[in-house]
């Protein structure tokens, strides 16, 4: 046998190898035309489901009885298969997925900690029109952070690229045509590119999603977003937030600012942050009224106020109301000053920050809640990080000095802002003033955490939305709001804030 | 756990190349290059017909394009309907099958799966492996168009009709006559008669071949079935370790071997050998190796005992074409 003449020329015999050879038939490996998740890297549920939909021929009812999803014609898809981790645990499971694939998560896609809820109001589907015509789409397309798809460079849309409809992403399509524009017939979703493109990625997106992913786990170890009790534009506010995040460029105090502070003058300034730490609690009233302003902050707050009555045009103030104005920088009434024609105002008065046996007190009704809430969260989020126990013990120095300083321009700002909306009704020629004009923004708040401490603030201001309303009356409903929850507490009732 | 058990001694044991499964190969590629949709291989039971379209799918050297090939049994439904056709084709290939899908949905979703997977594999032919197509009838041809002509669209289609053409039990054919000229042209113009194993060369193969079909088969577990992978172990050697030493492979006793088969085909009235099916030859070697060789640590070589006794065991007799039973 060893010395038999060789065999020529026999494709199998010769040339095949062994290894693979196996009494086995072969079976696909997704129980599901399109399901495989290897081929496609951290695609949504939705971008899976739809795919899923117009590659298997499903309709409608077929949602419960293959995937066990209930739902209503006119549910939006899109949004129920983002949000809903029940429906989500039902798709995973009936494509034999050991758990919800991470991607499908959309807080996991935010270099901070927050809920995802925030895109959800308002919601609407965000899509790279290259991308969805291959049945694929991934939550890095509902990001407000990002106007294009980043491999693909095209804008993302939220409507039909041809008639501008809105996209069809309600759970009653027709069958073989789902995400078609109903009004143009649009195919968004291309079964023939579909195919071809279920064992390949998009080019770049596999790698740029790797990356992505990996540097927002990173940051999210680290940030935690604060977000105001009544967030309003949260797209654009993260925008923002994300685009400091990644450019660098920022309103950033960090620890590196206390530690050029000289170290006598620092253990003086320590013990004058902890007793502002004190006085800031009241922030957590449901209605604080006044603030004794902790002595860091007294200086820019009166700033506030000189600052504001010395722009404001003749006649608008009284001498008196002027002279208080200008009393927390210690600045006497110019002399050309031309008072207003009018009686003293007592709620005008009570605007300034008030002095009273050396102390200052700031009028709290005259800033908007979300403002001062933003100002004692940051509080919380450094003394609640914090290892040690004792509430003065609680936050380190610089942690403090870090936290005051931020808190401070937080205060500030709203102040300003409040000042000027209060002050808009005894001074309507302020609507005249371009800088200066009325206006209310809510802070959202970045906190960088480093290895328990808090080692940056990041702030962005965002409008308040307001409807038919002026900038004093969405203080006063604010202030209503606040009593009304105040009363409810003392009755032993408590309100969730909005 | 079951991978560390040797594949002899495993539920499915390995599959071996073999020479009719080769000239399956070369039948087919050449049916392909020809243009034709479709191979009718017929063959005996037992033959090996499964195993050898079985190689053709785990092998890639004889394709004359890159293919995508599945494999399929059809079953006898009472009611043979497009969407039970389609559900069948989808369940067997490990798909989730949508309970309330219309059979229109069915189809068009079973040509999908198969254009991804052409496309995953980077395929330009599809080709489809029915088992049992010996069940097939018209209506069944009539889906299988339906889904060729949806596919070819996009692909080309070749598929393999595997016919046992000694299943008298549901009849030579779902058809009876000449098929309809649209079905003929498509799926009877290319014919494939598969063997066992040979025991002589044919005439027109002795270029080419310089074993019998039974002494490349032998060969392929002297010397090309190895374990562990990469330990140059045969399967020969692993059971006749002193034996094999010495110099002894299943193939220097062949005919040893035949002459025993003869001698008991003369026994029960059947002429002499031409060929050996592959079931009974596998189980022959099998019994050989495993329980033979395997259990004798003195193993030498087979005695004419031997090999009666492992034919027997294999049921040699009972299933080679002309055998009309009796006392073994």
């Amino acid at each position: 046998m060893k010395d038999a003449p060789r065999v020529v020329s026999l494709q199998l015999l010769e040339g095949e190898s062994r290894e693979h050879l196996t009494p086995f038939g072969a079976m696909t490996q997704s129980p599901w035309v399109g399901s495989d998740l290897s081929a496609i890297p951290a695609t949504s549920a939705f971008g899976l489901l739809a795919r899923l939909v117009r590659l298997n021929v499903l309709a409608p009812r077929d949602l419960f009885a293959n995937f066990g999803l209930r739902l209503r014609r006119a549910d939006d898809l899109s949004e129920v298969m983002t949000f809903s981790r029940a429906r989500q645990a039902a798709l995973a499971k009936a494509l034999g997925l050991a758990e919800i694939p991470h991607e499908w998560n959309l807080s996991n896609w935010f270099p901070f900690r927050t809920h995802a809820e925030l895109l959800r109001d308002p919601w609407s589907f965000r899509y790279c029109p290259v991308c969805l015509a291959t049945g694929f789409h991934t939550l890095l397309h509902q990001l407000p952070w990002f106007h294009q798809c980043p491999w693909h460079g095209c804008a993302l849309r939220t409507q039909c690229p041809q008639c501008h409809a809105p996209t069809a992403t309600q759970a009653d399509w027709v069958v073989d045509a789902n995400l078609r524009c109903r009004i143009c017939g649009h195919d968004m979703l291309v079964t023939e590119r579909a195919i071809a493109a279920t064992s390949l990625a998009p080019k770049g997106a596999r790698a740029f999603l790797e990356t992505y992913l990996a540097w927002v786990a990173e940051q999210r170890a680290e940030a935690l977003l604060l977000v105001p009790d009544a967030p309003s534009g949260s797209h654009a506010a993260l925008a923002d937030l994300v685009g400091m995040q990644k450019t660098g460029v920022v309103s950033r105090w960090n620890r590196n600012v206390a530690k050029v502070e000289s170290l006598q003058a620092h253990q003086v300034e320590v013990l004058d942050e902890l007793e502002s730490f004190r006085r800031l609690d009241v922030l957590h009233q449901e209605r604080p009224g006044f603030l004794q302003v902790p002595n860091l902050m007294r200086r820019a707050i009166a700033k506030v106020a000189c600052n504001l009555a010395l722009k404001l045009p003749p006649h608008t103030l009284t001498d008196r109301e002027m002279r208080l104005f200008l009393a927390g920088l210690g600045i006497e009434v110019p002399k050309g000053f031309q008072p207003a024609h009018r009686e003293y105002s007592g709620s005008v008065s009570m605007l300034p920050p008030t002095s009273v046996a050396g102390q200052q007190y700031l009028n709290l009704t005259c800033l908007h809640p979300s403002t001062y809430r933003a100002a004692i969260r940051l509080v919380d989020v450094a003394i609640n990080n914090s290892l040690a126990m004792g509430y003065h013990g609680q936050v380190s120095p610089n942690e403090a000095h870090l936290v005051l300083q931020a808190c401070r321009a937080i205060l500030c700002r709203g102040y300003a802002e409040g000042l000027r909306s209060v002050l808009s009704r005894h001074v309507p020629e302020l609507y005249g003033m371009s800088r200066d004009r009325p206006h209310l923004s809510q802070p959202w708040v970045i906190v960088i955490l480093e290895n328990s401490d808090l080692s940056a603030v990041r702030v962005v201001w965002r409008p308040i939305a307001r409807v038919n309303s002026g900038e004093a009356d969405v203080l006063d409903q604010a202030d209503a709001a606040n009593r009304r929850r105040q009363r409810a507490a003392a009755r032993g009732r408590t309100r969730k804030r909005p | 756990m079951t991978d560390e058990l040797h594949p002899m001694l495993r539920a499915r044991r390995p599959l071996i190349f073999t020479r009719p499964a080769e000239r399956l190969a070369s039948d087919t590629k050449n049916s392909i290059e020809m243009g034709a949709n479709a191979l009718w291989l017929e063959g005996f039971a037992r033959f090996g017909k499964t195993y050898g379209a079985r190689q053709l799918v785990q092998s890639t050297r004889w394709r004359p394009f890159p293919m995508y090939i599945a494999e399929y049994s059809y079953t006898r439904p009472t009611k043979p309907g497009e969407g039970y056709f389609a559900n069948g084709l989808l369940e067997q290939h490990g798909q989730v099958v949508a309970k309330t899908a219309l059979s229109v949905q069915s189809i068009m979703r079973y040509t999908r799966m198969l254009r991804e997977q052409a496309q995953r594999h980077g395929a330009e032919v599809v080709s489809l492996i029915f088992n049992e197509a010996n069940r097939f009838t018209v209506d069944e041809y009539e889906n299988l168009l339906t889904i060729d002509n949806e596919l070819e669209k996009y692909v080309r289609t070749f598929h393999i009709l595997i016919n046992q053409c000694d299943a008298s039990r549901y009849g030579p054919a779902g058809i009876d006559k000449r098929p309809p000229r649209h079905l003929f042209g498509r799926y009877f113009t290319t014919t494939h008669s598969y063997t066992g194993l040979l025991w002589d060369i044919p005439e027109n193969e002795r270029c080419q071949q310089a074993l019998s079909d039974v002494a490349l088969a032998f060969r392929e577990y002297d010397e090309e079935l190895i374990w562990p992978q990469g330990s140059g172990i045969s399967h020969t050697r692993h059971f006749a370790a002193k034996a094999y030493a010495a110099g002894w492979r299943l193939g220097t006793q062949i005919d040893l071997i035949k002459e025993v088969i003869n001698d008991i085909r003369t026994e029960h009235g059947l002429g002499a050998v031409c060929e050996w099916p592959m079931q009974t030859f596998e189980h022959f070697v099998y019994f050989v190796l495993v329980r033979i060789a395997g259990e004798n640590p003195d193993f030498i070589e087979l005695t004419k005992a031997d090999i009666r006794n492992a034919l027997m065991r294999a049921c040699y007799l009972h299933i080679e074409p002309g055998y009309q039973g009796g006392q073994e």
